[in-house]
């Protein structure tokens, strides 16, 4: 019966798969599909709700699902084959869907990497573009690299005698690699801006924080809590400092998005090993906000990361690219998606009135009950969650501002022509904020509910005093919202009352005759944070400085490439490439010789056989 | 009895020096059929005929061993040949006296290591003879260039197996046997087609010239 939602949506999938002749039945089928899907998810939800941390782990795919789905219905529309997309998107969805119900280890790892097959498809939807063949390769091998680790540990927990540091390394790994932890998030910002939209929606709202839940609910459990929390803690601060700081140098919109995810799933695992680290040394109140912190960031992440990449598409059909350079001036021509997304981006810097704001109030309140309660590895544990925190927001804050400056403000850079944005996009976008609005004024009721779930007893008191502060926030958070409206309603009905409307070109600084090219940029805005990170960053430019009184030319390039990509995996893939090079050199494509070696194999291990 | 074991052994062991030296088609062809047709007879001989007469299982696995490896391959085969108009082995990778020699080495070598591998109540040649004629065959499809001869290495290649499971008393080793028959038959037919498709297009059947089909189609 709980599997009604994934088996409703396979179904579905599959059906659309069938039709892919005819494209249009396949996306009513598809889109009715994964509505009717979700509606059983969350029936049974309510009605039989399965324990433990399942739930919160079905609670992203259940929101973001459809509003993708209904978001891609205008997305993908001249994109390729209809059926085949509705078909994997909703097969996906039902893995996703499947996956926080197994209990099992086994079918576990076959949903998982059926998963991982099917999101594959989604990714190279797009196939006839070129540039998507090394995005979506890249996901293949992440995703099969990861499997084949999961392979490794189931195999490996039926052996004794394995060295437990290294059982539970390849397990983490197995799961980081989806996850997207620091150095295994390699296939992040390359298939995030390859993918269509709304998948990208779905893989960094809900599909990566699977990885985490894998982590907890298979690889954690036996092992000690003060390890996992250490684990997590310091994986969660490298990931999201270097992920902030990789995003804000980005170029592609989708590029800075990804990164931007490597840095959320970051902050949540940090929120993750404050609770264990809390469990460890028998700190309740960190216990409480620190399950508090990682669920509502999760959900958070959820509705604030899909508006951001449905945006992101919705920005991508109207001018065709996702260079932020290139944009510009796109808040006068989309304006519901431009105010979507910057409000699903201050949100996401953790800035009030957004429910970004509770989650990461939460993780900062877990951190200094680390820091006032006396134990040295606790209050070491809270200065570094803190601290990485805010540097995270005011990060976040940088590459959004960046993002959002060079997107929507100003006038339109190179990108002059502008489709009209259509209501199957941004009704989605509305309806997440909306959500996002609810979970800030739900909270305090909810927060209960949540650390019943997670099942730890013995912290009433700490509940009640978290409670509390939810409420405080809520609260002010409705201020906020009572003290906007009244701002807009006193410029709508007492400011303009008999004024005159008009309206003009952006402000240009008094320059008599500005020209869009006069423009700050999006790599323009960030240059002096760049510079700040730039040893970190290793940022490559080409400058062409202009030369003399009347300059004619001059140009200037930079890109940031990953830095896990470059320094370590780059180094690593070209050694084994060098090393397969000289096998190869045994494929000489001559039978004669392949049999030749087998025998002298053959015969060798027969001789070693007789004679040891 | 065992001297008639034994003898039939030593047969396959000069079969095998035989099949390296010979260059003609026919002849490697009828060499291959006769130790079909050996391998065939040899579970009866090696029957204990004082208890009772095998049962049908037996004669079954003989009979269909004979006509299979005895009479239908070698049949495809010379067809085959006379298809793809080829008659000799003309240009062997190894020459003909240094494959006996190999193979005389190797049959010194396989007497010398089966002394620690004697197995009571089988023959002292058998493990020798099964293992030198499964060399045999990896010989000549190494060092052979016509792909005929090629398939015929294999099919010797199959009988040293067949002499293992035979000479060992394996159980279920009928089976086993009827399994892999029906391999060997399907790659005589899939390369007696190919031979045939492969001379028409290219005018010979030179196997080691093959490596030129590559996807890259390089020339190496």
């Amino acid at each position: 019966m709980i599997f009604s939602s994934a088996g409703i949506a396979a179904a579905a999938g599959v059906l659309s798969l069938l039709c892919c002749r005819r494209g249009g039945l396949a996306g009513v089928v598809g889109l009715a599909g994964t509505i009717l899907s979700v509606t059983a998810g969350i029936v049974t939800l309510c009605t039989s709700p399965p324990n433990g941390v399942s739930l919160l782990f079905m609670l992203p795919t259940l929101i973001l699902a459809p509003m993708a789905a209904i978001h891609s219905r205008a997305y993908i529309k001249g994109h390729g084959n209809p059926g085949i997309y509705w078909g994997f998107f909703n097969l996906t969805v039902a893995t996703m869907l499947a996956l926080p119900l197994i209990k099992e280890f086994l079918p576990f790892l076959i949903v998982w990497e059926l998963m991982g097959i099917f999101s594959f498809v989604l990714v190279m939807f797009n196939y006839k573009a070129d540039e998507l063949k090394r995005p979506a390769w890249i996901y293949l091998l992440a995703c099969e690299a990861g499997g084949l680790l999961l392979m490794l540990f189931y195999a490996l927990s039926f052996k004794s005698g394995v060295s437990q540091e290294l059982f539970y390394a390849i397990g983490m790994a197995g799961f980081g690699l989806k996850a997207g932890f620091p150095l295994l998030h390699i296939w992040l910002p390359e298939a995030h801006p390859a993918a269509p939209a709304p998948v990208s929606a779905i893989m960094s709202g809900a599909m990566i924080n699977l990885g985490l839940m894998g982590i907890l609910v298979f690889v954690f459990p036996g092992v000690d809590p003060a390890l996992c929390g250490w684990t997590l803690l310091i994986l969660g601060c490298i990931g999201s400092l270097g992920g902030i700081v990789f995003a804000f140098a980005q170029d592609n919109l989708k590029r800075v998005l990804a990164y931007s995810s490597i840095e959320n799933i970051g902050i949540i695992s940090m929120a993750v090993g404050c609770t264990f680290l809390g469990g460890a040394f028998n700190n309740n109140t960190m216990i409480v906000f620190g399950i508090l912190g990682s669920v509502f960031h999760i959900i958070n992440h959820a509705l604030l990361k899909g508006t951001l990449f449905l945006g992101a598409g919705q920005v991508f059909c109207a001018t065709g690219t996702l260079s932020i350079d290139k944009m510009g001036g796109l808040m006068k021509r989309t304006p519901v998606t431009g105010s979507c997304f910057t409000a699903a981006a201050v949100g996401l810097s953790g800035l009030p009135p957004f429910n970004g704001f509770i989650g990461e109030l939460m993780i900062y309140l877990a951190a200094f009950s680390g820091i006032c309660s006396g134990i040295v590895q606790l209050r070491f544990a809270g200065i570094a969650a803190a601290l990485v925190l805010s540097l995270t927001g005011a990060c976040a804050v940088v590459a959004f501002s960046k993002a959002i400056g060079g997107t929507f403000l100003g006038e339109p850079r190179k990108i002059t022509e502008c489709q009209k944005e259509s209501p199957w996009m941004y009704v989605p976008m509305l309806c997440l904020l909306l959500l996002s609005v609810i979970a800030v004024f739900s909270a305090p009721f909810t927060a209960p509910a949540i650390i019943k779930l997670v099942k730890t007893p013995g912290l009433d008191t700490a509940v009640a005093g978290a409670e509390k502060i939810l409420f405080y926030a809520a609260s002010f958070s409705a201020l906020f919202y009572i003290l906007c409206t009244l701002i807009l309603l006193c410029r709508r009905f007492l400011l303009v009352r008999g004024a005159e409307n008009e309206s003009g070109p952006t402000w240009d600084c008094g320059y008599a005759k500005p020209s869009a090219r006069m423009e700050y940029t999006g790599s323009a805005i960030i240059q002096n944070l760049a510079d700040l990170f730039n040893s970190f960053l290793q940022i490559r430019r080409k400058v062409d400085e202009p030369q003399g009184l009347f300059p004619s030319k001059a140009s200037f390039e930079w890109e940031s490439p990953d830095g896990s990509e470059r320094f370590f995996w780059a180094p690593v893939f070209k050694f084994a490439a060098g090393v397969s090079d000289k096998v190869h050199k045994f494929q000489s494509g001559y039978l004669h010789v392949y049999v030749l070696i087998m025998t002298v194999a053959l015969i060798a291990m027969v001789i070693w056989a007789i004679v040891s | 009895m065992n001297m008639a074991i034994d003898l039939v052994l030593t047969a396959f062991l000069g079969i095998c020096l035989m099949l390296s030296a010979s260059s003609r088609l026919v002849h490697c062809i009828r060499l291959v059929a006769l130790q079909g047709i050996l391998l065939g007879v040899l579970p009866l001989l090696m029957w204990n005929w004082s208890k009772a007469c095998p049962g049908a299982e037996i004669w079954g696995a003989a009979f269909v061993n004979i006509m299979v490896k005895g009479v239908l391959l070698p049949i495809l085969l010379i067809r085959a040949m006379r298809k793809a108009g080829v008659k000799r082995e003309l240009e062997p990778l190894a020459g003909y006296s240094w494959s006996l020699l190999i193979v005389s080495v190797a049959s010194a070598l396989a007497l010398w290591l089966s002394r620690s591998l004697t197995i009571p109540g089988v023959s002292v040649l058998a493990i020798p003879a099964a293992a030198v004629t499964v060399f045999t065959g990896l010989f000549i499809i190494v060092s052979r260039r016509k792909a005929i001869t090629q398939s015929l290495g294999f099919l010797a290649f199959e009988n040293g197996i067949a002499l293992f499971g035979a000479a060992m008393h394996l159980e279920y080793g009928f089976f086993v046997e009827l399994g892999i028959l029906l391999d060997v038959l399907v790659l005589v037919f899939v390369m007696g087609i190919a031979v045939f498709q492969i001379s028409r297009e290219f005018e010979h059947i030179d196997a080691d010239r093959l490596n030129l089909l590559t996807d890259t189609g390089e020339v190496k």
